[in-house]
């Protein structure tokens, strides 16, 4: 539990791009992300400041309305659109990709997997795996989760 | 005026019940106010089935700055309290500030007895108190002990995000976490080695002293014989897959 490796999913929709919510469907790719040692991350965390970890740029738009998108001055910036931050232009430092992807995970996930500027709300309130694959995993918890693609 | 010293929770997010060496315990989480808090509770049953608390005690989270925003739980399969910590404090924002104001970190700091009125509180009265806000926003694990003492550890490697909850499948190695907010993401942490019944088997028995029984299967019997029902399939299948279809 303590050592491992981080994935976050990555969501393709496969339904049209108007199409309701309830209609909506997606595969799903589970992307290794890079992860800190949990020595490595007690070593940082009073030590690291968001700015060792990426670099910033201010975004020269913001995200409004369905479609807009949050454009990056810069090259090797990305704009990113995680947590309720709003636009954000980050780029991770060089060599600093594992502590940025567990200390900053989202933002990580969201500067470095986010392919495409499509927004899709997307609720999850009860999730069932039943019997998929070798091992009978049935999740079934309350779950808060809003995907808005950038 | 009425000056209210004693901050009071209504707000438990998740209470797990716990058996270990036949012993019941339960831990419960407040999610609010800041800092959240935990508390152990030995309970006894009686043979209606009735619980009662035999005793209570607050959970130590000393050594991990304090407890954040714990938000729901769930229990692992070698039975211990998973729980979580959400809303993670916005680090960007912490470190490019000039003044945090008002605000949940202000209200945090009561953890150390540093809470400050006014308009003057800093980042850097907040980390001279002791707050970081890269210690905050991972799921954390209590083992309980059936003496009734506890340990708990931050999983610092699966990262920072505002956990609702995580959540370990069968496999003891595959822990769901899920994100609590808008544009937030899903994901999972893949521990490169399973817990579980091999765990469960060894506590099983250094606890009772027979660690010189080297038959397996008799380990297996005896683990099975503490567990219930529903957590017997589960348990053989761990030992080899196809075990469980012949059940």
């Amino acid at each position: 539990m303590s050592a491992g490796i981080n994935y976050c999913a990555k969501y393709t929709q496969t339904s049209a791009a108007t199409s309701e919510a309830k209609d909506w469907t997606a595969t799903i790719e589970w992307i290794a992300m890079p992860t800190a040692t949990e020595a490595d991350v007690q070593a940082a965390i009073e030590t690291t400041t968001f700015a060792d970890l990426f670099d910033t740029q201010p975004c020269l738009s913001n995200l409004s309305g369905a479609g807009a998108g949050g454009v990056c001055p810069t090259d090797g910036f990305k704009s990113v659109n995680t947590g309720g931050y709003g636009c954000e232009c980050l780029k991770v430092k060089a060599g600093k990709e594992a502590l940025a992807g567990t200390l900053e995970k989202r933002r990580y996930a969201g500067a470095s997997y986010s392919m495409h500027m499509h927004p899709i709300p997307l609720t999850h309130s009860h999730t069932e795996h039943p019997d998929t694959s070798a091992a009978m995993y049935t999740l079934q918890w309350y779950m808060s989760l809003t995907v808005h693609w950038l | 005026m009425f000056v209210q010293k004693t901050l009071i929770s209504d707000n438990p997010d998740f209470t797990s019940l716990l058996t270990v060496d036949g012993k019941l315990f339960s831990l419960t989480h407040f999610e609010s106010p800041r800092p959240g808090a935990a508390y152990l509770s030995e309970l006894e049953q009686d043979d209606q089935g009735k619980l009662t608390v035999k005793r209570t005690k607050a959970v130590d989270f000393s050594a991990h700055g304090g407890l954040w925003v714990p938000c729901a739980g769930s229990v692992t399969p070698w039975m211990t309290h998973l729980g979580s910590e959400e809303y993670e404090p916005n680090a960007r924002g912490f470190y490019e500030s000039t003044a945090l104001g008002k605000g949940s970190i202000r209200d945090f700091m009561r953890y150390w007895g540093l809470y400050e009125a006014g308009a003057n509180f800093t980042k850097e009265k907040a980390m001279a108190g002791g707050f970081y806000p890269y210690r905050y926003g991972y799921p954390w694990e209590t083992v309980v002990k059936s003496d009734f003492t506890e340990t708990t550890k931050k999983l610092y490697s699966h990262g920072r995000q505002a956990y609702e909850l995580s959540y370990v499948m069968p496999d003891s190695r595959t822990v769901y976490g899920t994100d609590d907010g808008t544009n937030v993401f899903f994901t999972y942490f893949k521990a490169s080695t399973a817990q579980g019944i091999h765990v469960y088997i060894m506590n099983t028995f250094t606890s009772l002293h027979v660690l010189s029984i080297p038959d397996i299967f008799s380990s297996l019997l005896f683990a099975v014989s503490f567990c219930r029902l529903e957590c017997r399939h589960q348990l053989l299948r761990q030992v080899h897959p196809d075990v469980g279809r012949h059940l």
